[in-house]
């Protein structure tokens, strides 16, 4: 079942076009990855599924209702941590959390509990006097007291510490394990690498890939280190073969990684002594897009 | 010593530029103001007899608590009854200009964390305080300037340079001492709120203070700033001395201001934080609830505030009732006009009744503005995700607004009526005064029902609603001073309320304006549900 999607989503700032007409579709029960450089219009979007900014053109869905005008409804369902957490100085973490977890309603003082105790927080404190990544912190606990069938999270973990870090993915884990769709927006590759099913990569406003993490790898190339008994004369004519080196210790080059059986087929023709295969890092991944 | 403030001049040239326009708009505004005045007031006198007739009226109590003590009795002159209308309000409006300024420039964005970024360049620890006092010292010159040659350019005989020049400079020698203080309250608190919020109250007991001294007791009027400038004797005895001990306190208060800045850390105040609660309160559970714990202490400070202008100004009406018993001039007067001296009072009544309702007008505009303030912070943004309906949020402030208009307004005119049943025995019943002060109301709610549209329609403009709530009070209070056009009086909604117990109840004016307002929060609430909302 598809819990959120957008459809040809166009979102302008006067003239600016943020978001190009963007499709997304989030499958129930998945974790959805969510990445792109800065300013791609990550946030933007995020806002216009949440309904606080009115999509210009296309349309955007949660739950099968129009993020827009059904806000409310889809909301009492939604649990959000935005990328700029901000609070209001004068009341204390405690508070901020009793507030929202209230006014989202269904939410549990156990579960509180237990995440106050998970994340470390202070919550007698002042918001004015927390750093950054506790004032994450109160968004995320608040976010994850509440029993929510989607949790929105825009970077949620770009201020909180490694060890926390790892509370944050146990947390997504759970509610992934009770079948709950989460909407992970991050900069973290590790984070996204370890914890997402499908990722979506936008760039200036238009989705450029999306897939399963094992989809995406097929679309980068794998690195390879061989030697073999015989030279490898024809290696530059193969298909999907690119930046040949040659070397005392071996040829080096990369395959595109969906032509790679063909390839080493190839390589076994000449009498493999000595393979290396580095499968691609999403780094590498991303840097191809990102530039 | 000197890495204390280097970098200084730099900064004094960055706040100008981010301030050109906000700066600018201030100080022309001021000065304009004040000085397109003049000809309005000198028009008004053909002869040296309607004027000792005016200024035998401008002594009556009731004036002189609302604007001070009137000079140059013996020979009147339109400098000095100018100098009197004109002088305290404006070294107010000084002071909230100076207020303003200098909290944006040192806990405002302290608290917002520009100041770090800034403190991390090579800036010396003080710099951004130095080059704040700094641009303010040369803003309130540049006013004293505009307004002493601005005066003096209309060549009103009484109204000469160097007194036009001592008016300006003590506007200006006013505004540093509230800037210097200012200063002071941003250091001691570390909530930018809290700072302004006792800076407005340090200027509202100054006024309070001069009030009660130049009616009863002169030497408080000697140590409130506002009663200082009216020492000064512009245009009569042109006195320089209230100046220097302004100058005085500005430079105590902003030595003090650079001392508590240099023991505090970035961030904290004086006093520091106390640890709150673990768990927030019941009534932090609904947008209401919210609403209400995060403006309390705004809500009580205006309770507080209207309740001592009632007592203050209720107060009063005992001294005028004596004042005209005693003058046997104005009672053949009001005897010739047909009238008698219980009407003269309430004139003043009236009058002070108009004031109470604009000043009980801010606290409506500002918890109305409340809801784009938290838009603007990023706040509403995390409210609206746990299912709350803009229609809900809008109205919860609203609503609050509206409360709070009619709850000032009530306990305004109590503590009014209280004081002044109390001290004379002249007074009429609750009942009239409670009708006077409630037929403000639909004037209060045009103004609400301005703000909520444009929080809907046009937020970054919401400055508009205090533009014209500043305006609505000087078009009422010049044009009982001066004769304005009927058009531009007509633009206040104050003018169009009926003005009891002088006037005739008049029921028209108030539907009217019940139903704009009314007609403006509608619009408040359509368009603030179809727009984005401005986050982060
Ligand atoms: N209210 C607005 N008015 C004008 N332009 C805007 C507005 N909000 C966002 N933008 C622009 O839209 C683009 C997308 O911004 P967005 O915040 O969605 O980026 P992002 O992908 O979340 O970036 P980051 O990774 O830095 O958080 C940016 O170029 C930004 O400047
Ligand atoms: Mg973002």
């Amino acid at each position: 079942m598809i819990i959120a999607s957008t459809d040809n989503l166009i979102k302008r700032f006067g003239k600016f076009e943020a978001l190009k007409g963007i499709n997304l579709a989030l499958h129930e029960g998945e974790v959805f990855g969510f990445i792109g450089p800065n300013g791609a219009g990550k946030s933007t979007a995020i806002r216009v599924l949440l309904g606080i900014l009115q999509a210009s053109e296309g349309t955007a869905q949660i739950f099968g209702k129009d993020a827009w005008k059904d806000a409310v409804e889809i909301h009492k369902r939604v649990a959000y941590v935005p990328g700029d957490v901000s609070l209001w100085p004068n009341l204390t973490g405690g508070e901020i959390i009793d507030l929202f977890t209230r006014l989202r309603k269904k939410s549990g003082q156990t579960r509180r509990a237990q995440l106050i105790k998970q994340f470390d927080l202070d919550t007698s404190k002042k918001c004015r006097t927390y750093s950054k990544g506790n004032r994450q912190k109160v968004a995320l606990v608040s976010a994850f007291a509440s029993e929510a069938d989607l949790y929105i999270l825009d970077e949620p973990t770009s201020g909180l510490d490694p060890l926390m870090e790892q509370v944050f993915r146990q947390c997504v884990q759970e509610v992934k394990a009770q079948g709950k769709t989460v909407l992970l927006s991050s900069h973290i590759l590790q984070e996204v690498e370890q914890l997402c099913d499908r990722v979506s990569i936008i760039r200036q406003g238009e989705i450029i890939e999306t897939g399963t993490l094992q989809e995406l790898r097929h679309l980068t190339r794998t690195s390879i280190t061989v030697q073999t008994e015989r030279p490898l004369e024809e290696l530059g004519t193969q298909a999907g073969v690119h930046d040949i080196l040659t070397e005392a210790e071996g040829t080096m080059f990369s395959v595109d990684t969906k032509l790679l059986g063909q390839t080493i087929e190839y390589l076994g023709q000449h009498g493999i002594v000595a393979l290396e295969c580095t499968p691609p890092t999403l780094e590498q991944l991303f840097m191809r897009h990102y530039e | 010593m000197r890495g204390l403030y280097s970098g200084t001049l730099s900064l004094v040239r960055f706040i100008l530029r981010r301030d050109r326009v906000r700066l600018s708009a201030w100080v022309l505004g001021i000065a304009s103001f004040t000085v397109l005045c003049v000809p309005l007031l000198a028009d008004m006198f053909g002869t040296q007899e309607e004027l000792q007739g005016m200024a035998v009226l401008m002594q009556n109590p009731a004036l002189t608590a609302m604007v001070g003590p009137v000079y140059g009795l013996d020979n009147f002159t339109v400098g000095a009854m100018y100098t009197n209308s004109m002088l305290v309000l404006m070294a107010m409006l000084t002071g909230v200009m100076n207020i303003f300024f200098v909290t944006r420039h040192t806990r405002h964005d302290e608290e917002l964390g520009r100041l770090e970024m800034i403190k991390s360049l090579p800036v010396g620890c003080l710099s951004n305080l130095a080059a704040t006092m700094f641009v303010a010292v040369k803003s309130n010159i540049l006013l004293a300037l505009l307004i002493g040659f601005g005066i003096a350019a209309f060549g009103v005989e009484s109204m000469g340079l160097s007194g036009s020049l001592l008016f300006g400079t003590a506007m200006g020698a006013a505004g540093l001492v509230f800037a210097a203080a200012t200063a002071v309250f941003c250091q001691l608190c570390s909530n930018n709120r809290t700072a302004s919020g006792l800076s407005l109250a340090f200027l509202l007991g100054a006024y309070v203070l001069r009030a009660v001294g130049d009616v009863r007791a002169e030497t408080l009027s000697l140590i409130s700033p506002l009663g200082l400038v009216s020492r000064a004797q512009v245009y009569v005895e042109n006195y320089l001395w209230p100046v220097w001990i302004l100058l005085g306190a500005f430079a105590v208060f902003a030595v003090l201001a650079f001392i508590l800045a240099r023991a505090r850390d970035l961030g904290q105040g004086v006093i520091p934080a106390r640890p709150g609660a673990h768990h927030g309160g019941r009534t932090l559970s609904s947008p209401l609830g919210l609403a209400l714990r995060l403006c309390r202490s705004t809500l009580l400070a205006w309770v507080a505030v209207v309740v001592i202008f009632g007592v203050m100004y209720g107060s009063v009406i005992n001294e005028v009732d004596t004042f005209i018993e005693g003058s046997e001039m104005l009672q053949a007067m009001f005897t010739a006009g047909g009238g008698d001296s219980q009407s003269f009072t309430d004139q003043f009544v009236s009058l002070l009744m108009m004031i109470m309702a604009v000043v009980a007008a801010i606290p409506v505009v500002s918890l109305m503005l409340r809801i784009w303030g938290e838009e603007k912070q990023g706040y509403t943004e995390q409210i609206y995700s746990t299912g709350i309906s803009r229609i809900r949020l809008f109205g919860v402030y609203l609503g609050t607004a509206f409360a709070a208009s009619v709850v000032l307004q009530f306990l305004s005119i109590l503590s009014f009526w209280a004081t002044a049943s109390i001290t004379s025995d002249t007074t009429p019943s609750f009942g009239v005064y409670l009708q006077a002060a409630m037929n403000y109301l639909p004037a209060m709610w045009a103004l609400l029902g301005l703000t909520a549209a444009l929080v809907g329609i046009a937020p970054s403009k919401t400055a508009i609603s205090y533009g014209y709530l500043g305006f609505s009070f000087f078009a009422v209070y010049v044009g009982t001073l001066a004769d304005l056009p009927d058009w531009v009086l007509g633009l206040s909604p104050f003018y169009h309320i009926p003005r009891l117990p002088e006037e005739e109840q008049a029921w028209a004016p108030l539907a009217v304006l019940t139903g704009l307002s009314a007609l403006l929060m509608a619009l408040g609430f359509i368009s603030y549900r179809r727009r984005d909302l401005r986050s982060g």
